[in-house]
């Protein structure tokens, strides 16, 4: 997690289970209300992909004013990072993903 | 306009650090054009890069230099294509020499492309030809002919290796207008060559005056064969052995010089470099579309173009404009403005609805625009309550699924606002086999569902672009809160009940049951202090799920108690809020004779306390104060005082039905059989 946490230079880091339990974190933010959240939301996200006959979700990030929020999925686990709003989330994103693997 | 190298710039007005007209602030040069000295400056009221293309101290004083240059930047502008580089500024600097600001593009020109590559694949080459078609399509269609397009001028931004560039044509500095044809505008005398010689046309090598947008078409073709090919279709030691052979000479058919391209692209560049105007293709989008089909591509993706798509866009609005009622049903390639209910009301001097104004004027373009990217499968406005404005699509991708997406994001992303109370920006979804991007604009979402193949920037770039065009227009329309009031302000006096800053619950009749739509909205509103677990709880309670904390009466206690304080701190109508208990709605209403609705406001006001909503209120409703209004309306149900425990009404033979209702009680919420833990 340490390491990621370096790599991406976002505010926190956190491995959680599919159902939003933290497993473990780094960095300072609440990494439980996040995963929590992640999960609830990830839910409804991927019904998108059954509309859409997208298949699965693999990957991804919201930008707000002032926060952007990462998500990499996989089987059974989520890796979830939390950072100052950037232009390019993109690139974050796909090196959470990365990481994720 | 990109950089070509750095060279010297020898006017004292013109260095780095120079401030031009006030606007930009000179960077660097970063090389030199056919007319002049381009730099890198930046915009110092945007804050953003931007070109500046000044021209040549030697050229300031010629007038027919001097149009030629205005010319390319009028061109440029009208043209208005991703296609095609931005013209943001025209202008002389304090010397009397004019410029021309432009987008700064970043990534490399066709030339270079090939340099490095030698030849490139049918697929890059059919990219190349399909977006610069889109940029001379528009151009042709307002009767301008580039008239100088080559390799140089063909301008790739983003990865150009994986396909996933979006071309740019460059310089119209050579362009002519049919309106306003001859050597008045342009220069242009008869016997001068205009133009890169290799890449001319027969007539242009005749130094004709009689050059059209057909020109463009066969100096394109001369691009597609170098690219396909490594080599130009005419050559020769000199000059005029060059022309010779472009007015006189059949090329070499490329699938000799590149064994394994298709026989039929042989025919397309016959057809293409004839030299005979009239036995060329007829358009840009017709000589793409064939080359499409020559290299064995499906060539839907290459059937929109900025013309069609304008004009498209264009019937759709005009339908709007004349029968709010009567949209066109989506077929395929093209785009649709959904009329927004509030036109077919009588509209008032004040009126200024954002979704109505960008829809008639703007979206359909910003959305052809992004859609342009390829495998984009299709692009939408929605609006603050999920209702399409506006849609594209490539693929007959309907309307009813943007909104289908865009209800279930916000649905989802409904649980981050126990994180953060600022409005969401963008969200970006990968799935296995498509993307879905959304930009939030104002009150309104923008959201383009895309293929795996979308390279993401080139997606994120073209969304931006178009999501700051919506912005544009909306802050045209006199901004999304402004229209929003003035939509609740043309509402007629009796439809409403209640305003605040955040939202306006109309409701004709007391009894009327609460639509969904609302119930989301307040428990939006009023489940936020209760934290992530406790809106959960709400949601799923209200929509006939299973709780998911044991204390719930507690909780609706609490929540009911909220509602409470908020209607009198907000003016909000408490029987709209209020949880009401089956006693208080039995006997049974029948229908209501029209339907609840709630306007909402733009995110940005969506606070639960706003300081300004009673003093807003007032202005909205001015004819009729709240509590008048409340009296014009049907006795509305008594409130109950906050300890009252709103859920605890028994429903008779409820407990029958439900195996585990020992440990529940089923109650009526809203005409709803809930449970509730004993």
């Amino acid at each position: 997690m340490d390491a990621i946490l370096k790599e991406l230079k976002v505010q926190g880091v956190a491995r959680s289970s599919d159902s939003g339990e933290t497993l473990e974190s780094a960095g300072g933010f609440d990494a439980e209300t996040l995963c929590a959240v992640a999960s609830v939301a990830a839910g409804q996200l991927r019904d998108i992909g059954d509309v859409l006959s997208a298949g699965r979700l693999e990957r991804w990030y919201l930008v707000t004013e002032q926060q952007a929020y990462y998500v990499s999925e996989r089987t059974g686990s989520r890796l979830v990072a939390a950072g100052e709003a950037v232009r390019n989330a993109e690139a974050t994103s796909k090196a959470l993903h990365r990481a994720a693997r | 306009m990109p950089a070509n190298g750095p060279s010297s710039e020898s006017a004292p007005s013109i260095f780095p650090g120079a401030t031009i007209s006030g606007r930009f602030r000179l960077e660097r040069l970063l090389g030199r054009g056919s007319m002049g000295s381009v730099w890198l400056a930046r915009h110092l009221t945007l804050d953003v890069d931007v070109a500046v293309k000044f021209i040549d101290a030697a050229f300031r004083d010629q007038k027919d230099h001097r149009n030629r240059f205005a010319l390319e930047a009028q061109a440029a502008a009208r043209i208005n294509s991703p296609h095609v580089v931005n013209v943001l500024d025209f202008g002389a600097e304090t010397s009397g020499r004019l410029y021309i600001a432009m987008e700064y593009l970043q990534g490399e020109d066709v030339s270079k492309l090939l340099e490095r590559s030698g030849r490139l694949s049918p697929a890059v080459t059919a990219r190349i030809v399909s977006h610069a078609c889109r940029g001379l399509g528009r151009a042709h269609a307002l009767g301008i002919a580039h008239r100088d397009v080559k390799p140089e001028n063909l301008f790739l931004v983003g990865a150009s290796e994986d396909e996933g560039f979006v071309l740019k044509i460059l310089d119209f500095g050579v362009a002519k207008s049919a309106k306003k044809s001859g050597k008045d505008l342009v220069g242009t005398v008869v016997g001068q060559l205009v133009g890169s010689p290799a890449y001319m046309s027969p007539e242009q090598a005749h130094g004709s005056l009689d050059v059209d947008f057909r020109s463009d078409l066969f100096s394109l073709a001369v691009v597609a064969y170098h690219c396909l090919t490594g080599v130009v279709p005419f050559g020769g030691d000199s000059l005029a052995e060059l022309l010779i052979g472009i007015v006189s000479k059949d090329p070499i058919p490329v699938t000799r010089l590149t064994p394994g391209l298709p026989r039929a692209l042989d025919d397309w560049f016959q057809r293409a470099l004839d030299k005979n105007p009239a036995r060329r293709f007829a358009s840009a989008k017709d000589l793409a579309q064939a080359f499409h089909m020559a290299i064995g591509q499906n060539a839907s993706s290459a059937t929109d173009y900025s013309s069609s798509s304008l004009a498209v866009g264009a019937r759709a609005t005009a339908v709007t404009a004349r029968a709010p009622t009567a949209a066109r049903r989506p077929t395929g390639n093209e785009t649709v403005v959904h009329p927004n209910p509030a036109t077919s009301r009588p509209a008032s001097a004040h009126h200024a609805d954002v979704s109505n104004h960008t829809a008639s004027t703007g979206v359909p373009l910003a959305l052809a625009q992004v859609a342009e990217v390829a495998n984009v499968l299709g692009i939408a406005l929605v609006g603050p309550e999920g209702e399409p404005v506006a849609h594209h699509s490539l693929m007959g991708l309907p309307a009813n699924t943007f909104s289908d997406v865009t209800r279930r994001v916000k649905e989802s992303l409904d649980t981050f606002e126990s994180l953060e109370s600022t409005r969401n920006q963008a969200l970006a979804l990968y799935f296995e086999s498509a993307t879905v991007l959304i930009r939030w604009v104002e009150s309104h979402a923008v959201i383009v569902v895309g293929t795996e193949q979308v390279h993401p920037t080139v997606l994120s770039v073209s969304l931006n672009a178009a999501a700051s065009k919506l912005q544009t227009l909306a802050k045209q329309a006199g901004g999304a809160a402004i229209a929003f009031r003035s939509t609740i302000s043309s509402l007629p006096d009796n439809e409403f009940s209640e305003v605040s800053g955040t939202a306006l619950v109309a409701r004709q009749s007391a009894h009327d049951p609460v639509p969904d739509q609302t119930i989301a909205r307040l428990t939006q509103l009023f489940a936020k202090p209760l934290g992530a677990v406790g809106r959960l709880a709400i949601q799923q309670r209200l929509k006939g799920g299973k709780p998911t904390v044991q204390a719930y009466s507690d909780f609706v206690k609490r929540l009911s108690s909220l509602i409470e304080d908020a209607a009198e701190r907000e003016a909000f109508s408490a029987d709209a809020l209020r949880l009401v208990p089956y006693a208080e709605v039995a006997p049974p209403v029948p229908p209501p004779a029209r339907v609840a609705a709630l306007v909402s406001a733009p995110p940005s006001t969506q606070k639960l306390v706003p300081p300004a909503g009673a003093a807003i209120a007032p202005k909205l409703v001015a004819p009729v104060a709240p509590s008048a209004q409340r009296s014009a309306l049907p006795t509305p149900p008594r409130a109950l005082p906050p300890s009252a425990d709103l859920t605890a009404t028994p429903v008779p033979g409820a407990a029958a039905t439900d195996p585990a209702a020992k440990a529940k009680k089923s109650v009526l919420y809203r005409g709803r059989k809930i449970e509730v833990d004993e």
